[in-house]
């Protein structure tokens, strides 16, 4: 009898150890980036910042091979290299997907953690930040502008000095990877690592620590892996310690510092008693104040004149027979919500906790990069061009959003349902669809052949929001039309390069 | 006469409608005999657990989920059982502009069985039994939102049940289960895990002439997961619970194999759950296909 139960408790023991959780892996897997193209040609393209960056980095001179400082680097190498851990090899190969790649990741991952709105009535802390979509638009535009900017001095340098994969002066190295054609000094690992660091420290203060560990592995998983030596290192962060300096003070006075209004100075800055007969409200417990009503006062990236020239023109007013046309649209949706069209509103969605629209556009991006197999400077320069773009289509979004002040359809119907959270600020236009037509057109440029893809992509992004039952269609066609414009206005800009 | 009625008792006990296990109960049904319920229940909650702090919520205000249900438990011998079950479930908060949900959940079948049966003169009859089911959701219902059924998720579930029937009808039950829960993907266009969790209930109960009478603790304990928070996604959460309640059934006087049930049921406390007050009722059939 004892036996009985002796075979029903190990069975069920068997059961239960057999039952594990199937992982989810946290960090995307992708191969050692073998660049496409060394592009070389980016000595001569134009950094973002228009400054004597030479001057202010002052290079040291590459050390000569022969000299004893260079020979003791390459032993120094040897002797890493061949004592390389499980471990060191498996964070190397992680950094080796590509330096722009893994940083972007890490201010997505960042972006993320601090997109929770402050407590209610709680002043802004500048110290843990809430980043939400038109602050995550410029942490990512900081971000890849630095990242473009260090590469492009990175790229001038190497070419200038020529100094050659370390491997090729000491065949004791045991190489990780293979061997790269890029001229080693300055190391490009090595000025991403650190530009990203410093810029992302100052985006979020309390990260300062978690970023410095990130970058010391990152810069040291170079020598580990037997590609850089020590002065391919030094160099990469004395190009990148000068440029985030640059970056960091262009942040200081971009005005993003009077983008919050927490004395509701913008109703009479745009006049809203007098110019808007149904004015927008905030429709969730308890109330909140609109987010950023000043981002409109932001520094620009592209020409402002040309930015503000996409403008949208003023919205149907509330009660016309347009608006009710369109807002018996969005009922209709909402009454009769397919599950298609659900999906599509949570796909797009990237609400609260996410890293957002422009962070959505940095995912697309990244697919497209690493499948193209891009170099770091030619990373950085997409990156950046877009994530410029998606900050002024942000900032003209912004500007019509108070200008014209317009409730969410659920104000004025609240009957009407919703598949995703309420936004707490004014309907016209859709950031969803600007942001995500800016960034569509601009990567459509670099990528022609998926121009219709994307296309597809920022259409579905904007009706996403129709959807959801929280924006009118005009909302979204209005907003595409803009983004589109910032898109082909970046274009011009990071064309002018080639 | 007892043990038809006991026997017609169904588990229509602890079965909150998301997130949860499907009880057993520790009678089987004799080779042949085929119960059928249909059981309808109203849950609602105010607050909820953000991992375990009670919260409120004033743009959904009180969530209620109406549900029915159809059972059948069948013999296929005097020693296995199946047990199937099918909920159609609706929700809807009671303020702001989350769209209410409604549609079939999941389908979930049980293979019971009786592993050892052990009469001890003038004590009672000793019983243990084991389970082994698997649901799957059979629509595509909305996991990943405030208002949603239940989780997307296809779950694997043991269950090991020891009972003890006195001979004046009393008996106290104890049963404990895994669930496995099978990763999903979600709308925003990636799979996450559901966390597995533990469970385990106890059952006390017994009758008074024609009415009889049960009371249950159940506790649902998560292996792992996250606390709902913005931008985590509703399936991973890790659901834990401890609730109780009770249940009561009698036969209808003047028809036979019919009888009627009730139930009421109560969260104690819980993690990433609904602070939910369940109230049941349901209609038992029991027929014989080889009587």
């Amino acid at each position: 009898m004892k036996n009985i139960y002796k075979y029903i408790l190990s069975g069920i023991c068997i059961i239960l150890m057999s039952a594990c959780q199937e992982d989810i892996p946290e960090i995307e897997r992708l191969p050692v980036l073998k660049p496409s193209s060394a592009n070389a040609d980016a000595v001569n393209w134009k950094t973002v910042l228009d400054l004597d960056y030479q001057s202010l980095i002052n290079m040291d001179v590459a050390a000569e091979v022969n000299s004893t400082a260079y020979q003791n680097e390459l032993n120094e190498l040897v002797e890493i290299s061949n004592a390389r851990t499980a471990d060191q090899t498996k964070k190397a190969e992680y950094w080796s997907a590509g330096a722009v790649i893994r940083w972007n990741e890490i201010a997505q991952e960042l972006v993320s953690k601090y997109n929770v709105p402050p407590p209610i009535g709680q002043a802004p802390n500048p110290q843990k930040p809430f980043a939400h979509p038109p602050f995550a638009a410029r942490a990512y535009a900081l971000l890849s502008v630095a990242q473009q900017d260090a590469l492009i001095n990175t790229w001038i340098y190497k070419f200038q000095f020529n100094r050659e994969a370390p491997i090729n002066y000491s065949e004791e190295i045991n190489m990780l990877f293979e061997k790269s054609d890029l001229p080693s000094y300055p190391s490009e690992h090595a000025a991403v690592a650190k530009v990203s660091q410093e810029v992302l420290s100052h985006l979020f203060p309390l990260e300062k620590d978690y970023l410095q560990k990130l970058a010391d592995e990152h810069i040291e998983s170079r020598k580990w892996a037997g590609m850089n030596t020590q002065s391919d290192n030094e160099a990469g962060i004395k190009v990148a310690i000068n440029i985030a300096e640059q970056v960091i003070r262009y942040a200081q006075n971009d005005r993003m510092s009077e983008a919050n209004d927490p004395e509701d100075r913008h109703l009479i800055y745009f006049d809203i008693a007098n110019q808007i007969s149904v004015p927008w409200k905030c429709i969730e417990l308890p109330l909140r104040k609109p987010m950023v009503p000043f981002y409109s006062v932001v520094k620009t990236w592209f020409d402002s004149t040309s930015v503000y020239n996409a403008t949208p023109p003023p919205p149907p007013a509330v009660g016309s027979k347009e608006f009710i046309e369109d807002i018996t649209y969005v009922r209709n949706l909402s009454d009769n919500r397919t599950r298609e069209q659900w999906r599509i509103a949570d796909y797009w969605a990237d609400g609260g906790g996410t890293s957002t629209p422009p962070g959505h556009w940095n995912r697309i991006a990244k697919g497209l990069i690493t499948k193209e197999r891009l170099s770091e400077v030619g990373a950085a320069r997409i990156f950046s061009a877009m994530n410029r773009a998606m900050m002024d289509a942000g900032i003209v979004c912004w500007w019509s959003k108070y200008k014209y002040y317009l409730p969410r359809p659920a104000q004025i119907d609240p009957k009407i349902t919703i598949a995703t959270g309420i936004p707490n600020f004014p309907a016209y236009v859709s950031g969803h669809s600007t942001f995500s037509s800016s960034a569509g057109t601009v990567l459509g440029y670099f990528f022609p052949q998926e121009r219709e893809k994307l296309k597809e992509m920022y259409v579905e992004a904007g009706i996403s929001r129709v959807y959801g039952g929280i924006h009118y269609n005009f909302d979204n066609l209005e907003g595409r039309k803009t983004g589109v414009q910032i898109g082909e206005i970046a274009i011009a800009e990071s064309a002018i390069d080639k | 006469m007892k043990n038809i009625f006991i026997m017609m008792m169904l588990y229509l006990y602890a079965s909150y409608n998301y997130a949860q296990g499907l009880m057993l109960d520790g009678f089987m049904q004799k080779k042949g005999d085929i119960i059928s319920a249909l059981s309808v229940s109203t849950e609602n909650f105010d607050t909820y657990y953000v991992g375990d702090v009670a919260t409120q919520n004033p743009n959904l205000g009180t969530i209620t989920t109406n549900s029915a249900s159809l059972y059948l438990i069948g013999g296929i011998t005097d020693y296995l059982n199946v047990v199937v079950n099918l909920p159609y479930i609706t929700a809807k908060p009671s303020t702001g502009f989350w769209s209410p949900q409604s549609d079939f959940q999941d389908l979930s079948i049980f293979l019971k069985g009786r592993l050892f049966l052990q009469d001890f003169e003038g004590i009672g009859q000793f019983s243990v039994l084991a389970g082994v089911g698997f649901s799957t959701p059979i629509s595509e219902y909305i996991a990943d939102a405030p208002i949603a059924i239940g989780q997307q998720a296809q779950r694997t579930e043991f269950r090991l049940l020891i009972q003890h029937q006195l001979p004046m009808g009393l008996f106290i039950m104890a049963q404990g289960g895994y669930m496995q829960n099978y990763n999903v993907t979600i709308d925003r266009g990636y799979e996450v895990s559901v966390p597995d969790a533990f469970d385990f209930t106890t059952r006390i109960g017994g009758n008074i002439k024609f009415l009889y009478a049960d009371a249950w603790l159940s506790n649902q304990i998560a292996r792992s997961g996250t606390n709902i928070g913005p931008g985590v996604p509703f399936p991973s959460n890790a659901i834990s619970f401890l609730r109780t309640g009770f249940n009561l059934y009698s036969p209808l006087p003047f028809v036979r194999n019919l009888g009627v049930s009730a139930g009421l049921g109560f969260t104690l406390s819980g993690e990433n759950v609904g602070k939910a007050t369940r109230v049941s009722g349901g209609l038992v059939y029991k027929l014989s296909v080889l009587k």
